[in-house]
């Protein structure tokens, strides 16, 4: 059996392809130990958005599930299982904001702000190492985006508000919110790529 | 470094220039990798994105990247209850495939519900298929959900486009096994729409499609909410309904279809203002007939 990797995000993405493999004939070890490793993340973020513990719990529950019963269509090819089960966690978040609120859900009155202050300063003692420094390099990429396009970018993941929603929350042109995510997106692309190569595989397509 | 190298890049990876869908989609990417894409954009994209594996895959690495933004929330330990209550659901639903299916049809929530016999051909789905709309129209008819003598025969003219789309439904089968299940699905509160449709989805997995038809004088785009037994609601995705009248969506969905029971659907500029309802039709007698043949 494999060790666990805590220290190399490329050795952690193999491990995790593993776990996944061994999910989709039903290996509930794999399971245990997928949720061990990534539920704190993932409960932390659908807690950050769905602002109450017992949704966030259960939709966790759901998120897990989700990543147990589809574990056959994981394609390891396409990026790391940190970032499937995040976006499955996104998925599910945002409906779930949808369905209850129906309107904007932000958190806070000025959503300039928000992505600065929902950093989390301080590293659990347990989390792994290569983890620990993909959440440093996150709020280090994140700080780097101007607070206006931040802003547009934290309401659509956060609040699940829509592009015509932000328009109207900002009060600025549709225009106006494209282009900010745009560029948002790319600067924050920019300063990721060093650390992102381990947790994106190259594509296969792109081989001179 | 180039673009065809980079792993998260929007940019097109093939050699030759995107086609203007290609450069419609990609310019879509950003705001759909963040969830903002308005619904009836969405499924214009994930139609793209069957055909084109390089806007697909550059989508993919697109979303796998921006879903990381959730690492840098503030950690919180889960409650230790959560775990146990997976591993338990883990392990009550997921290794017996077959006494799975059991239990699940067991829970549907109507008689009306009918495994395909896996012993159907792809090609044998035609007959069972066709037969299933004229016994919807007919219902239609029946119930009164058709009001006049000329909607009836403004029906029986799209039947052809109708039988045609429901052929296309035999790829259901390939897409969801031969335990698939069908839902016929008929109109409430329509108006004079006159709706149909059919929801076919594994009785497992939380993956469905579902078809419309007869909205020929309703084309544009709709966005889709599925409504379970116990009332709660669930945007499922954006549908178009094409100039026939006629549309389809694989939904995106938390429970197995034997979960639902009502589809809402609504405008992409309203969505919470239903145009029609699509419910669940328990009339058994209509199935129980297509399984006769």
């Amino acid at each position: 059996m494999t060790e666990p990797a805590n220290d190399d995000a490329g050795a952690a993405r193999r491990h995790d392809a593993e776990l996944v493999a061994r999910m989709a004939v039903r290996d509930a070890g794999a399971l245990t130990e997928l949720y061990d490793r990534y539920a704190r993340p993932v409960y932390s973020y659908l807690n950050r958005v769905c602002g109450d513990p017992r949704t966030a719990e259960e939709l966790l529950q759901e998120v897990f599930f989700r990543a147990w019963q589809q574990a056959a269509t994981f394609d390891g090819t396409r990026g790391a299982f940190v970032s499937w089960v995040m976006s499955i966690a996104h998925n599910m978040a945002i409906d779930e904001v949808r369905r209850v609120n129906r309107r904007p859900r932000t958190g806070t009155d000025d959503p300039e702000r928000v992505l600065s202050q929902i950093v989390d300063r301080d590293t659990p003692p347990d989390e792994m190492a290569w983890l620990s420094d993909l959440r440093r390099q996150l709020r280090a990429a994140v700080d780097q985006i101007p607070p206006p396009q931040r802003a547009v970018i934290e309401l659509a993941y956060f609040s699940g508000l829509t592009q015509r929603e932000i328009s109207q929350r900002l009060d600025i042109p549709m225009g106006t919110v494209k282009t900010r995510t745009r560029l948002g997106l790319l600067r924050l692309r920019e300063h990721l790529h060093p650390v992102l190569g381990d947790l994106f595989p190259p594509s296969e397509s792109s081989c001179e | 470094m180039s673009s065809r190298h980079d792993p998260i890049s929007t940019e097109p990876i093939d050699a030759e220039p995107p086609t203007p869908a290609c450069a419609w989609t990609r310019a879509r990417a950003a705001p759909l990798a963040l969830g903002m894409l308005e619904a009836g954009e969405v499924g214009r994209v994930y139609d793209h994105l069957l055909l084109c594996p390089a806007c697909d895959e550059a989508v993919q690495r697109l979303v796998s990247m921006t879903s990381l933004i959730g690492l840098t929330v503030e950690q919180v330990v889960p409650p230790a209850a959560a775990r146990q209550a997976l591993l338990t659901r883990a392990a009550q639903g997921g290794y017996d495939r077959q006494a799975a299916r059991r239990r699940s049809i067991a829970r549907a929530p109507i008689a009306a519900i009918r495994r395909w016999q896996p012993t159907l051909t792809a090609n044998r789905w035609f007959a069972p298929l066709a037969l299933l709309f004229v016994l919807i129209l007919g219902s239609f008819g029946i119930q009164g959900a058709v009001s006049s003598r000329n909607e009836v025969e403004h029906l029986r003219r799209e039947n052809e486009s109708m039988v045609a789309h429901l052929v296309s439904l035999s790829i259901g089968r390939q897409k969801f096994g031969e335990d698939a299940l069908l839902y016929p699905m008929i109109a409430i509160q329509a108006g004079e729409t006159g709706a149909g449709g059919v929801l076919l989805g594994d009785p497992l997995e939380p993956r469905a499609s579902l078809s419309i038809w007869n909205l020929t004088d309703r084309p544009g785009d709709y966005a889709v909410t599925v409504e379970s037994i116990d009332g709660t609601r669930a945007s499922a995705g954006a549908m178009t309904i094409d100039q026939r009248g006629v549309g389809s969506l694989d939904l995106h969905l938390f429970q197995p279809i034997v979960t639902y029971r009502v589809v809402h659907v609504a405008t992409t500029a309203e969505p919470d203002v239903d145009v029609f309802t699509l419910r669940l039709d328990e009339s058994s007698d209509l199935v129980q007939q297509l399984g006769e043949t």
